[in-house]
């Protein structure tokens, strides 16, 4: 049941929402979980109801062992002088009449100042501000917070407060719609918001944003199926395209129109009629292109080349760039008519991966489901769920990530549980991501796909009745693909694969060195991080397959001493960890 | 909107009517707690340092400050005086004999239009 906090100087609003809104829960200032209206301690005369000012606000939050949902807060405080935010007051006037004039403004504004308190301590919060019907100039004050909501109907009913509460709790906490998840940080639910707008908007929708945030993918999954717009979705790189070729694709070309043309072509612009055009990387365009661009979209209609017949082509465009486009424009090579006619007065951010960290967990556990849900993994995940004994009540739809050491106790029986450390969860929030969503999604499929094979390689351990549905991301195979290397190299030198045939074999780089020893010990070492990686760090089993049953973890272990390799190094994580980490088999 | 009015409408209005739309919209005959919250948003309220005061006297206080308005305006604040003297008896009736209560609801949501008569009296265009 979602919890709320109502901030008001009166208790009349927890008290209606207590009476008329049952389906949410109130946070109060007393330790008791019973909903006021029925607490006996009211009889006697308890005045902790409500959080009634900024002090009582603050002790209320702490107070709660968790947030609560959302915060419902009052635009009018009626409090003496010294209950007021802020504090210090000795900038108000100091006689009797300017004062008491300052005063009654301060209370007027009181819940935007509140507001501004508890932004410092929890900048996530989510608020529905009860302001003034037409209070224009307090809503442009708290416009740029886009976790607040405002419900303007000054004479309010429950059930309107009641609506705009749902709005709000719905808006924020659906972090996740579909394939997009929008998660909790501000510069996404402002991007959010600005998108319920712009989508049913007919004018054209201008995306910025780095390489790989996701842009195209905001068009066809939310700007498209938003618009309302009967016609088809058309999506276009501009940066793919021979700029030969691009007047062609643009707009169509009659056959013979050019060499090679052999048939009529249609222009993306004609194919999109009625729809929406996604133009991708729009500041690639050459200043001709850019003319003919504006003209057909003044116009609503095109030309094919070679063709003197117009056709029609009203489409809602949606151009995305990775540049800035009015550095461009100002440099003079993008139209500065073409830039305006693109709306860039409502223009989108996308925000890169690295300005939502606070995300970033929720993130990983999207990313991790994902890749295991999709198509291009599926062959492995059934050749892992054919190899090992699977319970009847497996249920792959059910997964989870959990993050931290991986416990058995912690997995499930009927589903994969994929364990990532905290380790690495912090790795990844350091990480910069230059290359946004792309790169996250690239690094968890990478992930899953060495953890898969890898656990195909070695094969169940004797006396495993169930698949190891529990899947272990190693530290070091994190940080191998964050520091853009393969997996399966060593910290010598580049290893491109290890397969398990009658034996392994291991693809090995080598330089030059000045002795056939160096040389046998260099390949001993790169053989041995392979198998490292092969066996997730099991070193007993590692003792097994290269000496077979007099095989142990002392030996290995000397071994890789001896050749200078750190275990601490290769697993960064302490030994005890990757023991954990396979609970199904015998620890060393 | 004046802010004298607006003022008025956030810091009596509301309260008094909030609690009559909810009953009014859930249609079912009000309990004697229902009728217990009808009253608190008529006696119930707060000065503008928080003190408690009763609608009658709040609205008292904000005749004092009342800007000059067209000359229905003194007429159209005696209206609304009267309504809410109305609905404070009409409620005081109620907490007595429950069986009153529908007719409390209505004498409090009888303020609605005798809050629009005095908007419309300080600007006839409204």
């Amino acid at each position: 049941m979602p919890r709320l906090l109502v901030i008001d100087d009166r208790d009349q609003t927890i008290e209606m929402c207590q009476r008329h809104l049952p389906q949410f829960d109130y946070v109060t200032r007393c330790d008791k979980s019973i909903p006021c209206q029925v607490c006996e301690e009211r009889v006697r005369g308890c005045t902790l109801r409500c959080a009634h000012d900024h002090l009582e606000a603050a002790e209320a939050l702490r107070r709660q062992p968790s947030l609560p949902d959302l915060v419902v807060l009052d635009l009018h405080f009626a409090l003496p002088e010294e209950r007021l935010l802020p504090e210090d007051k000795t900038l108000l006037p100091a006689e009797k009449k300017p004062r008491a004039a300052a005063l009654e403004e301060l209370r007027r504004r009181q819940g935007l100042l509140i507001l501004e308190r508890l932004r410092k301590d929890y900048p996530t919060l989510p608020v529905v501000l009860l302001t003034t019907t037409g209070a224009h100039p307090l809503r442009a004050a708290g416009a740029q917070d886009p976790l607040v909501y405002f419900c303007e109907n000054e004479v309010v009913d429950s059930r309107t407060l009641a609506s705009e509460i749902t709005r709000a709790l719905e808006l924020h906490h659906t972090t996740q719609e579909g394939p997009i998840f929008w998660g909790r940080s501000r510069p996404m639910a402002e991007l959010r918001r600005q998108l319920a707008v712009l989508s049913r908007s007919p004018l054209p929708v201008l995306v910025e944003g780095e390489t790989g945030t996701g842009k195209s993918f905001l068009a066809e999954h939310v700007i498209h199926p938003r618009s309302g717009n009967k016609g088809p979705l058309v999506v276009t790189d501009l940066s793919t395209i021979p700029s030969s070729l691009l007047p062609a694709h643009l707009f169509g070309a009659r056959r013979g129109a050019y060499t090679g043309s052999t048939e009529d072509q249609p222009g993306v612009f004609e194919q999109a009629h009625g729809g929406t055009l996604f133009l991708d990387e729009i500041g690639n365009l050459d200043l001709e292109l850019q003319r003919q661009l504006l003209l057909v979209l003044e116009r609503g209609a095109v030309t094919r080349l070679g063709d003197t017949r117009s056709r029609p082509a009203v489409v809602k465009l949606v151009a995305a760039t990775n540049m800035d486009l009015e550095e461009l424009v100002r440099e003079g090579r993008f139209r500065a008519d073409l830039y305006m006619r693109m709306n860039p007065a409502t223009r989108l951010r996308v925000p890169a991966l690295r300005e939502r960290r606070e995300d970033l967990p929720e993130l990983v556990k999207f990313a991790f489901l994902e890749a295991l849900r999709s198509e291009p993994l599926r062959p492995l995940v059934r050749q892992y769920l054919a190899r090992f004994p699977t319970p009847d009540d497996f249920r792959e739809v059910e997964s989870t990530v959990a993050f931290g050491k991986p416990s058995a106790r912690g997995a499930r029986r009927d589903a994969f549980t994929i364990f990532f450390s905290r380790q690495s969860l912090d790795r990844l929030s350091a990480h910069s991501w230059p290359g946004n969503h792309r790169e996250l999604k690239l690094l968890v499929m990478n992930a899953l796909v060495f953890t898969l094979v890898n656990h195909l390689d070695t094969g169940p351990a004797a006396g495993d009745e169930r698949a190891p549905a529990l899947l272990v991301i190693a530290d070091h195979l994190v940080e191998r693909l964050l520091a853009g290397t393969s997996p399966g190299a060593g910290k010598t030198a580049p290893l491109k694969a290890l397969r398990k045939g009658p034996g392994r074999t291991v693809e090995i780089a080598l330089k030059p060195a000045p002795t056939f020893a160096e040389v046998s010990a260099e390949v001993e070492r790169q053989y041995l991080c392979a198998l490292f990686e092969a066996c997730a760090g099991d070193l007993d089993k590692m003792g097994r397959e290269l000496l077979g049953p007099a095989g142990n973890k002392r030996k290995v272990h000397l071994r890789m001493n001896q050749l200078g390799l750190r275990l601490r190094e290769l697993r960064s994580a302490p030994s005890e960890e990757l023991v954990q980490a396979r609970p199904e088999e015998p620890a060393a | 909107m004046n802010p004298w009015l607006q003022r008025l409408r956030h810091d009596l209005l509301k309260r008094a009517l909030w609690t009559a739309r909810d009953l009014r919209d859930l249609g079912a005959h009000p309990t004697a707690s229902d009728l217990r919250a009808l009253a608190a948003g008529l006696r119930e309220l707060a000065d503008p340092e928080g003190r408690p005061i009763a609608a009658r006297a709040l609205f008292s206080l904000f005749l004092e400050d009342a800007p000059p308005g067209s000359p229905g305006f003194s007429q159209a604040c005696d209206t609304f005086g009267q309504a809410l003297g109305f609905a404070d008896a009409a409620v005081g009736r109620a907490l007595f004999d429950a069986a009153l209560g529908p007719a409390a609801v209505a004498a409090v949501l009888q303020l609605e239009p005798a809050f629009e008569a005095l908007a419309r009296s300080m600007n006839p265009r409204i």
